[in-house]
């Protein structure tokens, strides 16, 4: 019972460390923008549909297949970029998110309607394999998906703490008005972070996608939704809180899903976020920033 | 050093500044006063390259500066201290001084001893150097703004209303530190709302009115002008 209890976690922190992923794209255009770009599961979607399309017309290699999704999610992302945020130049953060929104469509129609079939084969680094730790079992994708993601959290965490590009992001992030008098090009850092939050996308997209070892053009939705879920459950703006709240989301779905019945598993991930709205409205990491911020307005 | 000749600022429409000419020396403290809406920060912010003038031109020590991006503006020698001070309140101290240095190249090693510097010129600054900046006080915050301008290495440094919100024995403290900075050489243009403080600190004032200056002078011109003086400094109570 007990050790039902710990493989559910253990495939929950498995499944989750790839919602992690995906939410730290959302808090990091967040963070940066203070806006909300709902087209970035569907752009991930694409990317991932290029990257199989290579494997299935070039060569069937994995690698390939990697960095032909990371490609097409950067692509994506600075179309998206390009109409949805840089167009839009005025505060109009719903502009903004509307328009996202509507580029999700297109994104969506599009691998609806040129694609002939509209799902592929997508491949993972390895041979699915299955490894037994004691009484517990972990798949070899879900574990290279859970290593690769606390490797990428590192690599973040190390560019924007101890790069002067990082810093950029960080300062714009913190103070838009000042970030222009010390002499940071704004519209350069905004591109810049869109660029890494697309990469992080296509890195996402293909972990993902390498468990489900399939495509198909509901991934969009469902990144979005996911992603945006671990966010805000671990608080909008916050790189730690997007991890917690990846895991933590998928500890739950892993757990009801066990425990209770399959259909349950989405719902209890909307319950969770509406107690956590409830309880928290900050998320678990972001009620700190909030009250910060609000500590730092009110001094200023 | 620093030389604005006929700079027309609109925001919109509305035009806030009709064809301004002044100019700072190198070495001294060039004031500018004027009541609220007389361009005093639309002045400071079509230098630094935040709004574009749409006619005139911008000099610096000859080389002109008009209509560039702010980026360059802050790389060719001109750094601002905002108005409202605008830190970054949710970086620690010493972040805020490396971002002033943004510009500067990055394997500089003389930004580590600079930042070493400033906490020799702003000792509340050291004791707080991991505090997140949000949580200075006002006095504090100042002072930090103002070394994280003087990070840039600037030629001239621009502060608008630096005593703004600050209890009166701040702002003494704030222009002693002004005074300080420029007898170490550092050219200064002061805009203020303190007429009295910055009388006292100045070299050169201009009185700005709609977008125009109306005076230009030394501070004993003014003290001698009545009109002036009265609408500036007020009466004196005999």
């Amino acid at each position: 019972m007990f050790t039902d209890f710990l493989q559910n976690c253990i495939d929950g922190l498995m499944i989750g460390s790839g919602y992690a992923l995906l939410a730290l794209g959302f808090t990091m255009v967040f963070g940066v923008m203070k806006r909300i770009n709902l087209s970035y599961g569907p752009s991930i979607m694409l990317g991932a549909y290029f990257g199989t399309w290579l494997y299935l017309n070039l060569e069937q290699n994995a690698w390939l297949v990697l960095l032909g999704t990371i490609f097409g999610t950067v692509v994506v992302g600075i179309y998206v970029e390009r109409l949805c945020f840089r167009a839009i130049k005025s505060d109009s953060t719903i502009a903004s998110m509307v328009s996202s929104f509507v580029i999700w469509m297109q994104l969506e129609e599009i691998a609806m309607h040129l694609l002939p079939e509209r799902t592929y084969p997508f491949p993972a680094f390895f041979a699915a394999k299955t490894f037994e730790f004691g009484p517990f079992y972990v798949r070899s994708e879900h574990l290279t998906m859970f290593i690769l993601m606390l490797i990428i959290v590192l690599i973040l965490h190390f560019f924007l703490y101890q790069t002067r590009q990082g810093l950029a992001i960080r300062a714009l992030s913190d103070n838009p008005m000042a970030s222009l008098y010390i002499g940071i090009n704004r519209s350069k850092t905004l591109f810049l972070s869109f660029f890494i939050v697309s990469l992080l996308g296509g890195i996402a997209g293909f972990l993902i996608l390498s468990t489900d070892s399939q495509i198909t053009p509901f991934f969009g939705l469902w990144a979005t939704f996911k992603g945006l879920i671990a966010m805000m459950l671990g608080g909008m703006g916050s790189l730690p809180g997007a991890i917690i709240g990846g895991l933590l989301l998928g500890i739950v779905e892993a757990n009801v899903f066990w425990y209770g019945d399959p259909i349950l598993r989405d719902i209890s991930a909307y319950l969770l976020l509406f107690v956590m709205l409830v309880l928290r409205p900050g998320g678990i990491f972001g009620q700190s920033i909030v009250l910060r911020q609000r500590l730092a307005q009110e001094r200023v | 050093m620093l030389r604005t000749e006929n700079i027309t600022s609109f925001y919109g429409e509305i035009q806030a500044l009709h064809g301004l000419n002044l100019e700072a020396r190198k070495g001294e403290i060039t004031c500018v006063l004027g009541p609220n809406g007389a361009g005093k920060t639309t002045t400071m912010f079509t230098i630094a390259g935040i709004l574009k003038s749409r006619t005139g031109s911008i000099f610096l020590e000859d080389e002109e500066l008009t209509r560039q991006s702010a980026q360059t503006i802050v790389r060719k020698g001109i750094a601002l201290v905002p108005e409202n001070r605008l830190i970054f309140p949710q970086m620690s101290v010493e972040e805020n001084l490396n971002a002033g240095a943004f510009t500067r190249s990055s394997n500089d090693p003389s930004i580590e001893n600079d930042i070493f510097k400033m906490y020799q010129r702003f000792p509340p600054l050291e004791g707080r150097r991991n505090q997140l900046a949000g949580t200075l006080s006002g006095g504090e915050q100042q002072m930090l703004a103002i070394a994280r301008a003087l990070m840039a290495k600037p030629k001239i440094l621009l502060m608008d209303e630096p005593s703004l919100g600050l209890a009166p024995l701040v702002v003494k403290e704030i222009f002693y530190i002004i005074r300080q900075l420029n007898e170490e050489g550092v050219t200064i243009l002061l805009v203020e709302q303190n007429a009295r403080m910055a009388l006292k600190v100045a070299n050169m004032v201009y009185l700005l009115e709609k977008g125009k200056v109306s005076f230009s002078g030394s501070p004993e011109e003014i003290h001698q002008d009545e009109v002036i003086k009265r609408a500036y400094l007020g009466t004196e109570i005999k």
